[in-house]
């Protein structure tokens, strides 16, 4: 077999058109699942019981059914409502809203592990309420956080070729209209699999030096 | 200087003081009690870390009833508790100047140059650099201590600060807070440790079940013919 990787570089800018789109979708899912993993996860502490059962609920349901079940519902399945989104749209909503159950146990165990101690002994110095959570409680509960958090965005980074099945012009879509139009599976898979590699791999050493140089100083 | 007029609090069905009236002005005065006769509960009240069931605390003329008044009433009377409760993300500098810089308003650099001073009165001006993880028990009760003193507060609230700690450290602990007495910081002090309220004490209060059973000048308290508080020292120097 003679390896033609030619066919990359007379098509480079449409591969990177899907690394451009999948970034995109990455950070807008990002986005969303935190907001709405911060919600679940104080909603999950609450000790309003309805709150905190819709929360388990949410959480169970998520991560308990196959992603690629929940993108084709939203995208085939919610049109029947009325409610019908651009395949791009639905991506990010359906990413957001999985990772979403993820990160909310993430966040509720940093939130928990700021201790009754630690507030006390800021309350007692005077700050005030807000203070308290932007000086002492958010830099702590994201101790906890910070990397666990980084690791299901790198796992929603490789899960956005998911998006494939629903044509939302990524990266994964792009290799496989290119793909079929070409006739060069090997190189276009093996080249866009160096893709995602790079793209994570530097990604999990930013958030690897990110928190060691700002996050997790003093932790022994 | 801090009145405790006709408190009273309850957690549920525990009634932990009942109607307690006390003063507290300059000096140290050193309070002493059973194992749950309310004495954290009398501090924290004070501190405003427990709201208070009934009755009134003033400080420095605020009433703690006033809600606007519990903030400014907390940088007069500066806490120290039994677990430190330091900023474990923040070195030792920046869990001492936290607070000026951010309740105080005060500038970053002239807070250093503050916490500097009172991080020397403490004996850490080596360890600045150092997180509390990084830190004996004894000498993080020292940065907690420092950390209350640089509000320059009108009140030290101590509330048995060294149970946690060993006796090498215990002794590390008490010696600074001598000094500080020595200087005429105004101090309410809860500990079990006999010689050093002996030593430092102005004055020694006894509670019992939420209520002032004595409070009386050093040297009579503690040749005091009471008989349960004579059974209580009794126990303690036991140990
Ligand atoms: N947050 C709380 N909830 C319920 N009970 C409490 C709480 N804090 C203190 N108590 C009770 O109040 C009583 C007095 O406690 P405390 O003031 O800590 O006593 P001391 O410091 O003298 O040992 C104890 O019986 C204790 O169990
Ligand atoms: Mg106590």
């Amino acid at each position: 077999m003679t390896l033609h990787f030619r066919v990359i570089f007379n098509n480079l800018d449409f591969l990177l058109e899907g690394l451009k789109m999948t970034f995109y979708i990455s950070v807008f899912s990002l986005i969303i699942g935190f907001f709405i993993g911060l919600v679940v996860a104080f909603m999950r502490i609450s000790k309003n019981k309805l709150f905190s059962s819709i929360a388990i609920a949410y959480v169970e349901f998520f991560r308990n059914t196959p992603f690629l079940v929940q993108l084709f519902f939203f995208y085939f399945g919610l049109p029947e409502l009325g409610i019908s989104t651009e395949p791009v749209t639905t991506a990010i909503i359906a990413l957001g809203i999985n990772n979403a159950a993820y990160n909310s146990e993430i966040i509720r165990a940093g939130i928990i592990s700021i201790n009754k101690g630690l507030v006390e002994g800021a309350e007692s110095l005077g700050f005030t309420k807000f203070q308290i959570v932007r000086l002492i409680i958010i830099p702590n509960a994201l101790r906890v956080t910070f990397k666990p958090l980084g690791s299901n965005f790198i796992n929603l980074i490789l899960t956005t070729s998911v998006a494939v099945s629903i044509t939302a012009n990524e990266l994964m879509s792009n290799a496989m209209t290119l793909s079929s139009n070409t006739f060069r599976p090997f190189e276009i898979y093996l080249t866009i699999l160096v893709l995602y590699c790079v793209l994570t791999f530097s990604l999990s050493g930013l958030i690897h030096f990110v928190d060691r140089k700002f996050i997790s100083k003093g932790i022994s | 200087m801090i009145q405790v007029r006709n408190v009273s609090k309850s957690f549920g069905s525990t009634n932990v003081l009942n109607e307690l009236s006390i003063d507290f002005d300059k000096g140290v005065t050193v309070i002493m009690g059973q194992s749950g006769a309310g004495k954290s509960t009398l501090l924290r009240c004070i501190n405003g870390l427990e709201k208070i069931d009934g009755g009134d605390i003033v400080v420095d003329g605020l009433s703690i009833n006033e809600k606007k008044n519990v903030r400014e009433i907390r940088e007069k009377c500066s806490m120290v508790f039994q677990q430190f409760n330091l900023f474990p993300h923040l070195n030792v500098l920046e869990n001492v100047t936290l607070s000026p810089i951010h309740v105080l308003g005060i500038e970053k650099k002239k807070a250093q140059e503050k916490a500097m001073r009172f991080l020397e009165m403490v004996g850490l001006s080596e360890k600045i650099k150092s997180y509390p993880s990084q830190l004996s028990g004894g000498q993080q009760q020292r940065v907690a201590i420092a950390r209350a003193l640089i509000m320059e507060p009108s009140a030290l609230l101590l509330d048995e600060i060294t149970s946690a700690l060993d006796p090498e450290m215990t002794s590390e602990v008490l010696e600074v807070i001598e000094r500080i007495a020595r200087e005429g910081t105004t101090m309410l002090v809860v500990t079990h440790e006999v010689s050093f309220a002996r030593r430092v004490a102005d004055r020694m209060v006894f509670l019992e079940n939420g209520k002032v059973l004595a409070d009386q000048n050093t040297e009579d308290f503690f040749s005091s013919n009471n008989e349960r508080i004579m059974r209580f020292l009794q126990k303690i120097e036991f140990n």
